[in-house]
């Protein structure tokens, strides 16, 4: 799978891709952000930075790391702004509860062990802190079955129903705040949801 | 370039959560409870457990050795 982020790497960036298919996704996430002001927020699978670039310059000048596990995005992010790190979201290499706002978009599914980021989220979390989870998601039980047989030897893509994804960060002790499919001018409409740990 | 101080204040081990020493001068964070290394490339540390080096008692001595010698503090306390 790595392979296919460092073949993916070298056109992540077209313009009108970025424009059409993430824009829309980091406007929800930087309006949660917003409402909540952290002073800390870890950009989980970050890709090429365009969000981790987005978030440090917010107003309130959070720090903001970036992580993700392969080199290829991490060479294009060099001049996000954020301190970069290499790393798996199942093994995150982050001290106890020092994160306020953890980012996670379009990279979820891709996750081997969807179980175990989780755990690290709510793990790296300060009681209080929150996640922004956006991931493709399929309508139903079905629909995951279906795309996993689909793309069964040629993609690692597992992506769950929305009420798989509650289900997953509410195992790890994260409460779900809120869920709902993001318009974009492009199918398919991804999920976000957003968990909070508890103080 | 070092590392900036707040990467270093929150960086842990992938594996056991603790905290590591950064050895500026030879580009690696150390574990020294697991005696495993990572290794920075060009300013990103690695901070996967396959890409790990696992260091003998003598490598060990010597990097603690080092630690002691430069005061080299923890990246966060436990």
């Amino acid at each position: 799978m790595s392979d296919l982020f460092e073949r993916w790497s070298s056109t992540y960036d077209d313009a009108a891709l970025q424009r059409f298919t993430y824009r829309t996704l980091h406007d929800a996430v930087v309006t949660i952000a917003s409402s909540q002001r952290p002073g800390t927020i870890l950009d989980v699978g970050c890709g090429t930075g365009q969000l981790t670039r987005r978030l440090t310059r917010l107003d309130w000048a959070p720090t903001v790391y970036g992580l993700d596990v392969s080199t290829g995005m991490l060479d294009r992010a060099r001049h996000c702004g954020a301190p970069l790190i290499r790393a798996s979201a199942e093994a995150l290499p982050i001290a106890d509860h020092s994160i306020e706002l953890i980012t996670c978009t379009e990279s979820f599914h891709w996750y081997t062990d969807q179980r175990a980021a989780a755990a690290e989220f709510a793990r790296v979390l300060r009681p209080g802190g929150q996640v922004a989870i956006i991931s493709i998601a399929t309508f139903t039980d079905v629909g995951a079955s279906l795309l996993r047989r689909a793309t069964a030897g040629r993609s690692t893509i597992r992506a769950l129903p929305p009420h798989q994804i509650r289900a997953v960060l509410a195992a790890a002790g994260l409460m779900v705040h809120e869920q709902r499919r993001v318009r974009r001018p492009t199918p398919p409409w991804p999920t976000l949801t957003r968990a909070g740990r508890n103080g | 370039m070092a590392l900036a101080s707040q990467l270093l204040e929150i960086l842990a081990c992938p594996d056991d959560k603790g905290p590591l020493y950064y050895v500026e001068d030879e580009q690696r964070l150390y574990n020294p409870r697991l005696h495993r290394s990572y290794r920075i490339d060009d300013d990103i540390p690695v901070m996967l457990i396959d890409e790990a080096t696992n260091v003998d008692d003598a490598e060990h001595e010597r990097i603690m050795a080092l630690v002691a010698e430069q005061e080299l503090a923890p990246t966060f306390e436990q």
